[in-house]
């Protein structure tokens, strides 16, 4: 342990500059993506944490020196575990980025909302990244005889492609192996955050053996049909081929789908599949581990003929109903959600007519509805809502209406069905700022200002013209 | 101190650099390597210090295999070399401090005697040094370690004369000292005329031994080496 305090004292003055340079950017990049720091792009938060350091802890490859590290009296396996660790300090900028930022962060089962287990899930995430550099820079300055080009690039793949296909195959593919046994076994009481830590534990674990073993036998270093022919056949057959072609079940699979079989027949729009489910047996109202119940997903799906037959069957939908977005959605706008956001979310203006007519929500709610629109660039639905009495100009506590949501995000279609709509263009923020003054798009100031002149306020549509989707009828 | 037992190191997948090398170091011994571009001096020395592992035969190093030293054992034996890059933001006194956490024998008088004797400042950047300055700040890091083996790969072709100079004027006196082993690995022969006790010549994978005043007689090339 003192060896180790030692040796990351060391690394932090070798490299505290440049780890400070990182963090300021890094917190002025975030800060510049909008006003406040509550509403900055959670992807875009984690992405750059991790590109930053990833980028600052290649460029210090250049200056690595193997032998400057071995000729010192420490002991191998120590030994790889200090350089790992000296290029984790790269990481800790972003660490620092996602603490600042915790409240932007999705909630969801991969990224947990315990700021602990997102902190172990990152740290163990780029330890995996930098055993895998580090195995590179043990085989590279041993190498001193290659014997054809072609086998020159093999030891490239090797070096790169294989290692780091290898980190994240096996994180991938093991992941979703060992959550299949916890599927079969029936142990749904582990969540998934946790499968991640523990399965990221032994990939690193895995990691270091290897970078421990290529540092005593440099045979490994170089190319061999017959291992490394065989591992390179089977990680790109096995890890190239399902991502492609199961892309979607595979996320699925990784995101519990639910308790009851509800869920798969949903999922697989199967009518016939859902009317055989025994009520009796299996609770229509049961929750996934999102929140969402089986008619939930239905209306997040836009899927009006499985909603209707739930319904049928006796699940209920309450105004109250709240489940977390799906992990899968790349926007965010609030923490919560209930039935109208989900069938916002679906963009179908049928299934949102079909929650509407429920009357679950009462007057003075959801005032943001047309808001959680525009940012998520549903403009199929905005007349819909318009139809059904939401307000284009109804402003939230920031002064701004919905058009300044649409704006933000650069979504055409929002603006322009808001504005056909009645959304004044003019109208003004608690910052004194319109839309206009918070995009940059030179085709977004000309959309805007277009609608400015009195002539095309005077062409507005009524409400019951939808110009995104003409042949949708009303 | 060290013993080679019929060691032979191949490539991988290449041809032999070392065959049947036999070797003892003695304590207090002083031994020059010398050889040829690409006859494995280098190598050798990795192999001395556990970097590579043998293809066959034995090294031991105080009774151990070098790949597997234990820590107390470990800082007996200080390696210096040309390949060895110092971190380019440290200060030499950084560096020193970082490295003497490592040897309990290290030397801290000792330290500040040779930093005034070769003429360089603790508190320079290393990345601010010429690369002879940051081999002496490396060799100041090697001679205050009192490891009982010291073993140095052509780290002397990048000093000036007068630095060359000073430094085996502390080797020759380590060396009547008896106290440290030494191997020197150099293309310069003249620096190992007169100074050391014996020579192990490479020379196509077989190695030979020689008095260190028949060097210039090694490479055939009469007084120029």
């Amino acid at each position: 342990m003192k060896l180790i305090l030692h040796h990351l004292t060391s690394e932090y003055k070798i490299h505290a500059k440049v780890m400070w340079f990182t963090l300021v950017i890094l917190l002025a990049i975030c800060y510049a993506l909008s006003i406040d720091a509550s509403k900055v792009d959670s992807v875009q938060i984690i992405w750059y944490s991790l590109v930053a350091g990833m980028v600052t802890s290649s460029a210090y490859k250049k200056d690595f020196s193997l032998k400057y590290y071995t000729a010192m009296p420490i002991p191998r396996d120590q030994l790889i575990l200090i350089i790992v660790l000296g290029r984790v300090l790269y990481f800790i900028p972003g660490a620092v980025t996602l603490t600042v930022y915790y409240s932007a962060l999705p909630r969801d089962p991969l990224f947990n909302h315990s700021w602990p287990l997102l902190m172990i899930t990152y740290f163990i995430g780029i330890s995996i990244f930098n055993a895998i550099q580090v195995l590179g820079d043990i085989e590279n300055p041993r190498i001193e005889s290659v014997p054809g080009r072609f086998e020159s690039f093999l030891m490239f793949f090797k070096k790169i492609g294989i290692n780091y296909i290898l980190g994240s195959s096996l994180l991938v593919g093991g992941f979703i192996l060992i959550k299949s046994s916890v599927e079969v076994l029936g142990l749904h009481f582990i969540n998934n955050q946790f499968l991640i830590i523990l399965y990221g534990g032994a990939v690193l674990t895995f990691l270091m053996y290897r970078c421990h073993h290529i540092f005593l036998n440099e045979h490994l270093s170089y190319w061999s049909w017959k291992k490394d022919g065989a591992l390179a056949t089977l990680l790109i057959a096995a890890s190239i081929f399902p991502a492609i072609a199961f892309k979607q079940k595979a996320a699925n699979f990784a995101y519990n789908h639910g308790p009851t079989p509800y869920f798969q027949a949903v999922d697989e729009i199967d009518q016939l599949k859902l009317r055989r489910i025994d009520t009796k047996i299996h609770d229509i109202n049961a929750k996934n581990e999102l929140g969402y119940t089986p008619i939930l997903v239905a209306v997040r799906n836009g899927d009006l003929d499985s909603f209707i037959t739930l319904k049928s069957m006796g699940a209920s939908l309450t105004g109250d109903e709240i489940a977390s977005a799906s992990p899968l959605d790349p926007k965010k706008f609030k923490e919560k959600y209930n039935s109208l956001k989900l069938a916002i979310l679906s963009n179908n203006p049928k299934m949102l007519e079909t929650i509407l007519q429920q009357e679950l929500y009462g007057q003075g709610h959801n005032l943001d509805a047309l808001h959680f629109a525009a940012h998520n660039c549903k403009a199929a639905v905005i007349p819909t809502l318009i139809e059904f009495g939401f307000n284009p100009n109804q402003a939230l506590e920031n002064g701004q209406s919905s058009l300044f949501y649409a704006t933000q995000t650069n979504c055409y279609s929002a603006v322009l069905e808001l504005a056909l709509h009645g959304a004044d263009v003019k109208l003004k923020d608690k910052s004194g700022k319109e839309p206009k003054d918070y995009t940059k798009s030179f085709q977004m100031h000309h959309v805007l200002k277009r609608f400015e002149s009195k002539k095309m306020q005077q062409n507005r549509l009524p409400a019951s013209t939808n110009l995104a989707n003409p042949h949708l009828k009303r | 101190m060290l013993e080679i037992r019929n060691m032979n190191y191949q490539i991988p997948k290449d041809r032999l650099i070392l065959e049947n090398l036999n070797l003892t170091v003695w304590p207090g011994e002083f031994l020059g390597l010398l050889g040829k571009n690409g006859a494995g001096k280098t190598t050798f020395l990795d192999l001395v210090m556990g970097l590579r592992p043998v293809t066959s035969g034995q090294i031991i190093f105080q009774g151990h295999d070098p790949q597997f030293l234990p820590q107390s054992v470990a800082e007996d034996l200080v390696f210096l070399s040309q390949d060895i890059k110092l971190p380019r933001s440290m200060s030499i006194q950084e560096y020193l401090d970082y490295m003497s956490f490592f040897y309990r024998n290290y030397d801290h008088d000792k330290e500040q005697e040779l930093l005034d004797y070769f003429e360089m400042s603790p508190k320079s950047k290393i990345g601010s040094l010429s690369t002879g300055q940051q081999k002496k700040a490396q060799i100041v890091s090697g001679l205050c370690t009192n490891a009982k083996l010291m073993i140095i790969d052509e780290i002397t072709a990048v000093l000036d004369p007068e630095s060359r100079l000073k430094f085996f004027t502390i080797l020759e006196k380590l060396h009547r000292k008896r106290t440290q082993s030494l191997i020197l690995a150099t293309n310069i022969a003249e620096d190992l005329v007169g100074r050391v006790d014996r020579v192990l010549f490479l020379d196509h994978g077989k190695a030979s031994y020689h008095e260190s005043s028949e060097v210039h007689n090694i490479f055939k090339l009469g007084d120029v080496a």
